[in-house]
């Protein structure tokens, strides 16, 4: 079996985390530079996978993973109906100034952000239950 | 109005909720009747809401983009309409299941599919933008890819799966209808479009491109409602679907493709040699009508003649929307009336048959009609409700049936189309043959079991409001008549539409919305020519109604309060029977009014002036 395998965990040791690393580089620039949540969700989930192959599957289906999805959608449409009420139109969107105290750094966060985690959530949440899914088959 | 979003997203937040408390099978039940009957009674509310505004259009743009580039939402009164039928029969239709879902179904998240499903057709009914429908499409058949699968037996797997490839391929021919029209004309949006191809010349390249892409659009929605000879894949999978939710699909599902073909061929694409694709669909639902009854008539499985049914029905909606071609606008207003008359007729009927289809086989303990028998006297409530539907899906004059076919064959007959008419009137007989059969064979007879296989008593209470609801509809026509005449005259005045959307200054450059006059012009005429006493007073009635309802909406000009009173003095009495046959008894009188009204423009066409 491959879950069994010395190199892989050792090597998975290693990549996972940065794997992971990438994926929330990829999400932060992924406003003006090519990345976001899909894709990045997509890395995580690279991540995941990795992750269930080295060390193998009955750990990870301990968890629900589709749970993740639906936070997921609920955190993308709640900021699109925030921003409903806050007077402009439905899945529109504005930014958040904010200089943070003390260390004077200016904090620019547009809304799209929450949507775009909404959607890092599902693409994560829902390829890791296709993973974790496939992984119990058989057994 | 921003609260148009909240048909989409309230399912949607119900789906995730659902979701969150899976497991907990009864509160689940529970929470979605009561999502779905609150959404239910906010949809009636907008309907109103609409039919009382002077456009009688109400619009969103959703993001910060203005008219044509954003994303429209829009609610005329047709729109309306549907949304009204789509979320009365998924009430309905959710309080049934909660008698037949299993706890396995609940675990791999029946309810949670169910209101996706419900959110994608809400959001394909009010979507003003053409891509945006075909987004719609996809979250509708997500949900329904999800119900049809759910339990995972074999044969759902397998049914699903050809449901699936049959669907994968129509929306891979919708993209790329809407990316012709939208390279050709610049837009997604259905009003702009619309502006566009008004203005378009006869022998364009543009047009020809406009009607090139019109065609793949065809081919999509005609594959959705299966229409022939895009049929087969529909009596093949729908018996797989789960019992009670197949209400929806056969009630729902097809008419959203109906509605598209009225909504893209009645309104968007008004190109030089739009009619030919109205001429394919009148030749298509003469065959879709015929050889969908012929198909029930071999059927002996009460879910698979049902399913047959289907087909049968959308032909006679489809041969609404191709009697549209018509060059005769009172024929036009007639034919769109009837259709939209016939779509809620038929998704009210049509849902109540499977249910008490459903309920049939429950006490029967199977389907097989050779296998049942003597369910009359096993369960007499049942029995009765199954024979006001069927009657009133075969045509039968109390019911809801007889008038959504009479105007449609009215009109058909009006066209000079005697073929497809008489198509039409042998469908109705075949109809009324089949439902025959599974009553003779379902309903009489001995029972060949000493009571009921399962209990069925709590069911009955959804389905008797479908029934009573087709037999109000019958008996109290007219209200419905003039809802449905009042939203044909928005699908077949683009012009007021795109003001509503684009605003006022979109119809410069327009041609005048001549509609009216030239169904005033012919209206003495039709009247003349029918040899038909009780036909020309229904129809001429409402073709007054409709005039005096529009004149009035448009009567900014002193020079109209003399018909203003009029509406006034009739709408206080409220569009009840009575008022109609006051109406109809002073035909003498009503011509020269209109005629009043006539000689001056109204608001709308001033602007082109």
């Amino acid at each position: 079996m491959i879950e069994h395998s010395p190199i892989l965990r050792t090597v998975a040791r290693f990549t996972v985390p940065l794997t992971v690393a990438m994926s929330v580089v990829v999400f932060m620039q992924g406003h003006n530079l090519p990345g976001g949540g899909f894709i990045a969700g997509v890395l995580a989930a690279a991540a995941g996978a990795t992750y269930l192959l080295a060390f193998g599957v009955v750990r990870a289906s301990k968890f629900s993973w589709w749970r993740l999805s639906v936070i997921g959608l609920l955190i993308a449409l709640v900021t699109g109906v925030v921003l409903g009420f806050v007077g402009v139109n439905f899945m529109d969107h504005t930014a958040i100034e904010w200089v943070v105290p003390g260390i004077h750094y200016h904090l620019h966060l547009p809304t799209a952000t929450f949507f775009d985690l909404g959607v890092y959530l599902i693409v994560f949440g829902t390829l890791m239950t296709v993973f974790v899914e496939l992984g119990l088959e058989g057994r | 109005m921003n609260a148009l979003v909240i048909p989409i997203l309230w399912p949607l937040f119900t789906a995730i909720l659902l979701a969150l408390v899976n497991g907990r099978y009864k509160l689940e039940k529970a929470l979605s009747v009561l999502s779905t009957c609150g959404l239910a009674g906010w949809v009636f509310w907008l309907l109103w809401y609409v039919d009382q505004t002077d456009a009688g259009v109400v619009t969103m743009i959703v993001g910060g983009w203005e008219a044509p580039f954003g994303i429209a939402m829009v609610a005329d009164r047709l729109a309306a309409i549907m949304l009204c039928l789509s979320m009365g029969v998924g009430a309905v239709v959710n309080a049934y299941t909660c008698w037949t879902v299993t706890d396995k179904q609940q675990k791999y998240f029946f309810y949670p599919l169910f209101q996706v499903m419900l959110c994608g057709v809400n959001w394909a009914f009010i979507s003003g933008d053409i891509f945006n429908l075909f987004v719609a499409y996809e979250v509708m058949l997500i949900g329904s890819y999800g119900m049809m699968i759910v339990g995972a037996s074999r044969s759902q797997i397998r049914q699903t799966l050809n449901y699936i490839a049959i669907n994968v391929v129509g929306s891979t021919f919708f993209v790329g209808g809407v990316a012709v029209v939208y390279a050709t004309t610049g837009h997604t949006n259905m009003a702009a479009i619309a502006q566009y191809t008004m203005t378009l010349a006869e022998g364009s390249p543009q047009a020809a491109m406009v009607t090139a892409g019109s065609m793949l659009l065809l081919t999509v929605f005609a594959m959705k409602t299966a229409a022939w000879p895009l049929f087969f894949w529909l009596p093949d999978s729908y018996p797989s679907v789960p019992a009670g939710v197949i209400g929806f699909f056969a009630g729902l599902l097809t008419k959203v493709g109906v509605y598209s073909l009225l909504r893209v061929f009645g309104m968007i694409f008004q190109q030089p040699g739009h009619e030919l694709a109205l001429d394919i669909l009148l030749v298509l639902s003469g065959f879709t009508m015929l050889l969908g009854v012929l198909g029930a008539m071999c059927q002996w499985e009460i879910r698979k003649i049902l399913s047959w049914h289907i087909i049968s029905q959308v032909g006679y909606m489809v041969m609404g929307i191709g009697l549209c071609g018509s060059a005769h606008p009172a024929i036009v207003t007639m034919a769109v009336v009837g259709t939209i008359f016939y779509i809620v007729h038929h998704i009210i009927v049509k849902s109540c048959l499977f249910l008490v289809g459903g309920i049939a086989g429950r006490v029967a303990g199977t389907q097989e009609l050779k296998k049942m028998g003597g369910v009359l006297d096993l369960a007499p409530g049942v029995a009765g409700l199954f024979l006001i539907a069927a009657l009133s899906l075969a045509g039968m004059p109390p019911f809801s049936g007889f008038w959504s076919k009479f105007v449609l064959i009215r009109a058909g007959l009006h066209g000079e189309h005697f073929i497809i008419v008489t198509v039409a009137i042998v469908t109705g007989f075949f109809t009324l043959y089949s439902m025959t059969k599974i009553w003779s064979y379902g309903f009489w007879g001995k029972p060949k079991r000493e009571r009921a296989a399962a209990s069925y008593r709590g069911m009955m209470i959804p389905t008797a409001v479908l029934v009573v609801f087709t037999v109000f509809m019958g008996v109290f026509a007219q209200p419905f008549y003039r809802l449905a005449t009042d939203a044909a005259t928005i699908v077949k005045h683009p012009q007021q539409y795109i003001a509503a959307v684009l605003g006022e200054e979109a119809l410069v450059g327009l041609p005048a919305d001549t509609f009216d006059e030239a169904l005033n012009e012919t209206l003495d005429e039709t009247a003349d020519a029918t040899a038909e006493p009780v036909a020309i007073t229904v129809a001429s009635t409402n073709q007054f109604d409709a005039f005096k309802s529009q004149s009035v909406r448009n009567a900014h000009d002193p020079r109209n309060v003399q018909v203003t009173d009029t509406k006034i003095a009739a709408s206080d009495s409220g569009h009840t029977p009575e008022t109609a046959t006051n109406a109809s008894a002073v035909p003498d009188a009503m011509p020269t009014q209109i005629t009043h009204v006539d000689a001056t423009p109204h608001a709308p066409a001033e602007v082109t002036h």
